[in-house]
């Protein structure tokens, strides 16, 4: 049982986001992209996001790369290790679904999978927001989190249209 | 004293709004816009609102953590009364006490950190250690110097000196952050805390930096001779703008290995020291 008011938080977060950079096996090039989207360049401090150097201070985890075998019990610990609420950004193709390697032996396919081992540890994660590209861009990275914190509308949506018989 | 607590209370409510101003200020140096001025106040809404996590070490560990804060606020407190009476009124067993206080709190910011079953968090606190060895002595020696009275001008210049830069260390500012300093180092005396307890450790390096300001300026408001409501005033407009002050040196200062900072303040504190030792035995 959490001893967390998860809306009046997410609420509190909205001015104040911390985030961790947590890579599971990408090849580097998201990871180059999340460093240039933190540069004064693009000043997200504005927005009251910072990088924090432990998942304990985290609101946010910036999960890039398709999660390798060796990296799930660390990608595991570090998800667990943050505070509740937790929210978690899945950058690039890899982070989405895997990408390239959606389907190899030493991957499990990105956060689609990952979602459900931390459920069956028990670990609830609050909010997530799929960012694509490879790799993610910067200003893609930044609308994302944006996007997380109910700043932004989404554009996209996903609309279902029923054939009629005629 | 009651007039005292309560400026002291207005000042601790405006602190995070001063190290919002802070943020704001660096930005400006970096041309960027920056995070609000509310900014500080807003992280640690967030904070408090978080889920609570109580670190390996139980209970023991949260109260810790609050003494920390509990003795800054009272450092901070006494600092604000002594500016309503002025530095020059203050008695030597308010430097004892101040001094006293601000141990206590390092300590326990050290016993925190070290008795955590986090390699990062004890090597935090093994910085922090050593930086309040090579800073905090000479801090005490000058401050008790300069409350005693001593007339000789070049005394009171360099124990007025020492004072300054100690008080910068402090405030745990570039390159005097190495206890924390993240995210560079990714580890730090912080690093197991989350939630509504990190929230309480801000609020204490917020407390810092407001100590070390006030401190700064009750030097200068002791070599200008100034008591009474006129000090109090005095203290109260410079404070923001020692932030300020402190704010632009630490955005021009570079992060310096963290061995060659201790060694560095150790050095000059140290040398300042002997000066002062034999001006002091001179009489000058
Ligand atoms: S999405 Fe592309 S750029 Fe990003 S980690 Fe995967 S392969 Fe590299």
């Amino acid at each position: 049982m959490s001893s967390v008011n998860i809306a009046r938080a997410l609420k509190a977060i909205k001015r104040s986001i911390w985030v961790y950079h947590l890579n599971s096996g990408s090849c580097n090039a998201c990871d180059i992209e999340i460093l240039d989207a933190l540069t004064p360049y693009f000043d997200v401090e504005r927005f009251g996001i910072k990088l924090v150097g432990s998942p304990r201070h985290a609101d946010l985890i910036l999960l890039t790369g398709p999660v390798t075998r060796e990296s799930l019990p660390k990608v595991v610990r570090a998800i667990k290790a943050m505070p509740r609420p937790r929210l978690i950004l899945a950058l690039g193709s890899c982070g989405v679904g895997g990408g390239i390697w959606w389907d190899t032996y030493s991957t499990i396919g990105g956060f689609k999978k990952l979602e459900d081992i931390l459920r069956e540890n028990g670990v609830e994660v609050d909010r997530v927001v799929y960012v694509p590209g490879c790799p993610v861009r910067p200003e893609a990275i930044i609308y994302g989190i944006l996007l997380l914190l109910g700043v932004v509308e989404q554009k996209v949506k996903k609309v279902e249209v029923v054939a009629s018989e005629s | 004293m009651l007039h005292s607590i309560a400026i002291a209370i207005l000042q601790l409510a405006l602190a995070p709004v001063y190290d919002g101003v802070e943020r704001k200020v660096r930005a400006a140096i970096h041309t960027r816009i920056g995070p609000p001025v509310l900014q500080t106040w807003y992280d640690l809404i967030k904070l408090f609102s978080k889920e609570v996590v109580i670190p390996v070490g139980g209970g023991w560990y949260t109260l810790v953590t609050v003494l920390e804060m509990l003795t800054l606020v009272t450092a901070s407190i006494l600092l604000v009364h002594v500016s309503t009476v002025g530095l020059a009124q203050a008695t030597i067993f308010e430097a004892v006490i101040f001094i006293v206080l601000t141990g206590i709190a390092t300590t326990l910011a050290i016993m925190r950190a070290v008795s955590q079953n986090n390699v990062f968090s004890v090597l935090g606190g093994f910085r922090e250690f050593s930086l309040v060895l090579s800073a905090e002595p000479f801090l005490a020696v000058s401050l008790l110097l300069l409350v005693s009275g001593v007339e000789a001008a070049a005394s009171r210049a360099i124990a007025a000196l020492i004072l300054l830069i100690a008080a910068y260390v402090v405030s745990g500012r570039v390159p005097y952050d190495i206890a924390e300093a993240e995210p560079e180092l990714a580890s730090g005396v912080n690093i197991e805390l989350a939630g509504p307890l990190l929230g309480v450790a801000t609020v204490s390096a917020v407390l810092k930096k407001f100590i070390s300001a006030t401190l700064t300026v009750l030097v200068f408001v002791l070599l200008g001779g100034l008591s009474g409501l006129t000090s109090l005033t005095a203290v109260a407009l410079l404070t923001p703008l020692t932030w300020i002050t402190h704010t632009v040196v630490s955005t021009l200062l570079g992060r310096s290995r963290v061995d060659l900072a201790v060694r560095f303040l150790y050095t000059t504190l140290f040398i300042l020291s002997s000066m002062l030792l034999v001006s002091y035995g001179l009489g000058v």
